[in-house]
């Protein structure tokens, strides 16, 4: 659906390229994760994607197509729901999507439909600048599938919501990659990527450091401990390989002779992931 | 209906909600009252000025204010990922400042009354200017950040663009007015009212056919470049 070969981008005025030589490819119903702080690269990578860069070195095929040959009718087959909300103030909502849906060669959707989705259809007719940030950051995202796109992008779609509608906008993202849509999700909430994402790519410096399923990362930089809480005159801690769990005679001791509080698998977090393979640490990005 | 009408239709809707008719309306009925209660017969420049001044504050003011709150909005963001052209987006701004010029130029008028009036003259003088000053209209807001700043550059832009004014009350005379773009939108705009020679009109039609698109590529190139960020061509 998308493929990327050795892209790389330098702005005009700049000595060094800001896209360093990455290559992915996003299958078709695939929702995958653009991960990094501010300033790795991840904004000029999906500006690149969504043609408002062109002069980049590599090749960037979407849709089966090369994406320098498409026309204005490549915004025909992409979404994107952009981080800030961009609406006219004046409009009501309806009427912001009706005239963004207009532009469109595209059938648009029932768009009262779009709006009950995300809890909006009392507001409908409001004018958005009456709209708080949730209920504007919500249009934004519907704003994406008014025109039925096969590929949306999406920028921190769950930013500036509460965690009711956070949960909403998720769920319609899952629902959107059960009807085979494909999706390149940009965010800096690793809970997010983790829940939503089949592949996730940590990008820093302008190149890709890691890639894969979030589980097999996890997996790949977590421990294979498994520790066990239990109450022995008072809550203990103790960690058991994974390897061989059935035949370890102290666990098995243990979970026989001991009220067991908890037990969990020591994987590790998204968040150390990250920090394991770019050498950012959380508190440097941009949350 | 073409992705260009369609802008078209929802410009005329975003100028209604945002005054723009409202105050262009209030600025033509005032100049109308004016004539109402004057004898225009022999206030032909009168007439011209006035009526000029109205395509030279649409198509830059109005442009600029209306490309500001877009800005502000940050709606040029989505706008450049829908099918709309550039091109499209520009012709769509400079059609709607004609018409709404054209209007409330034609009010003026007819409130005025002038004794000699060509209406081909003066569609084309609306047309011209307008069309012109809403291009450098996108130019100039895509310098800036906000309307104060805005507030800024207009005494930039609108001095030189005065200056032809000298010659046209008969204060100074110089060809070198006929540099300034102001001189050609004049000199149609005179033509509807009153006789013009007519290496005038052949002048004036060629400079500012040939300004508009110049202008036109600058701000296509301005609006690329400096409000949506985009090197596409």
């Amino acid at each position: 659906m998308i493929t990327v070969q050795n892209l790389h981008y330098c702005y005009p005025n700049q000595k060094s390229d800001t896209i360093k030589d990455i290559s992915f490819t996003i299958e078709k119903g695939e929702i995958y994760g653009f991960l990094g702080p501010s300033g790795a690269g991840k904004s000029t990578t999906q500006k690149i994607l969504i043609r408002l860069l062109s002069g980049f070195g590599g090749n960037v095929s979407v849709l089966g197509k090369d994406l320098k040959s498409w026309s204005t009718d490549f915004y025909n087959h992409i979404g994107v729901g952009f981080e800030l909300p961009n609406h006219y103030a004046k409009l009501t909502g309806l009427e912001n999507l009706q005239l963004f849906a207009s532009f469109y060669d595209k059938p648009s959707r029932n768009l009262m439909e779009l709006f009950a989705m995300v809890g909006l259809q009392a507001a409908a007719n409001q004018k958005t600048e009456a709209y708080s940030k949730g209920m504007k950051m919500r249009l934004n995202f519907i704003r994406a599938l008014i025109h039925n796109p096969d590929i949306l992008f999406f920028d921190e779609p769950t930013s500036g919501l509460d965690p009711v509608n956070a949960r909403i906008i998720k769920d319609i993202i899952l629902d959107l990659k059960r009807q085979g849509k494909t999706i390149f999700l940009t965010t800096h909430n690793m809970h997010d990527a983790d829940e939503l994402c089949d592949r996730v790519a940590f990008i820093t410096d302008g190149q890709i450091q890691a890639e894969g399923a979030p589980k097999n990362l996890k997996m790949k930089y977590g421990k294979p401990l498994l520790r066990v809480e239990y109450q022995n005159q008072g809550l203990i801690s103790s960690d058991f390989d994974l390897e061989h769990l059935g035949q370890n005679n102290e666990f098995l001791k243990l979970i026989r002779t001991h009220p067991i509080v908890s037990m969990h698998s020591k994987e590790a977090t998204l968040d150390e992931v990250f920090i394991k393979t770019t050498g950012v640490k959380l508190n440097a990005i941009d949350l | 209906m073409t992705t260009l009408l369609k802008a078209i239709k929802w410009d005329a809707c975003l100028i209604y909600k945002y005054g723009i008719v409202a105050v262009a309306f209030a600025i033509a009925l005032i100049y109308s009252l004016i004539f109402l209660f004057i004898d225009t017969e022999g206030y032909e420049k009168i007439i011209v000025a006035l009526v000029f001044s109205d395509p030279v504050m649409y198509g830059f003011l109005f442009t600029a204010v209306m490309v500001l709150f877009e800005k502000d909005a940050n709606t040029h963001q989505v706008l450049a990922v829908t099918p709309l052209k550039t091109s499209e987006y520009l012709l769509s701004k400079a059609i709607v400042f004609c018409v709404l010029a054209l209007v409330m130029g034609f009010v003026i008028v007819l409130a005025a009354w002038p004794v000699y009036f060509n209406f081909l003259w003066f569609l084309l003088a609306v047309v011209l200017s307008a069309a012109l000053f809403v291009f450098v209209g996108v130019v100039g807001v895509s310098y800036v950040k906000s309307f104060n700043e805005f507030i800024l550059i207009i005494p930039l832009v609108l001095a030189p663009v005065c200056l032809p004014f000298l010659s046209f009350f008969y204060l100074v005379e110089s060809w070198l007015f006929y540099l300034i773009p102001t001189q050609a939108c004049l000199l149609l705009f005179e033509a509807s009212v009153s006789k013009v020679e007519n290496w005038q009109l052949i002048y004036a039609m060629i400079y500012l056919g040939t300004l508009n698109f110049l202008v036109y590529r600058w701000a296509y190139n301005s609006y690329n470049k400096r409000i949506i960020k985009t090197d596409r061509l």
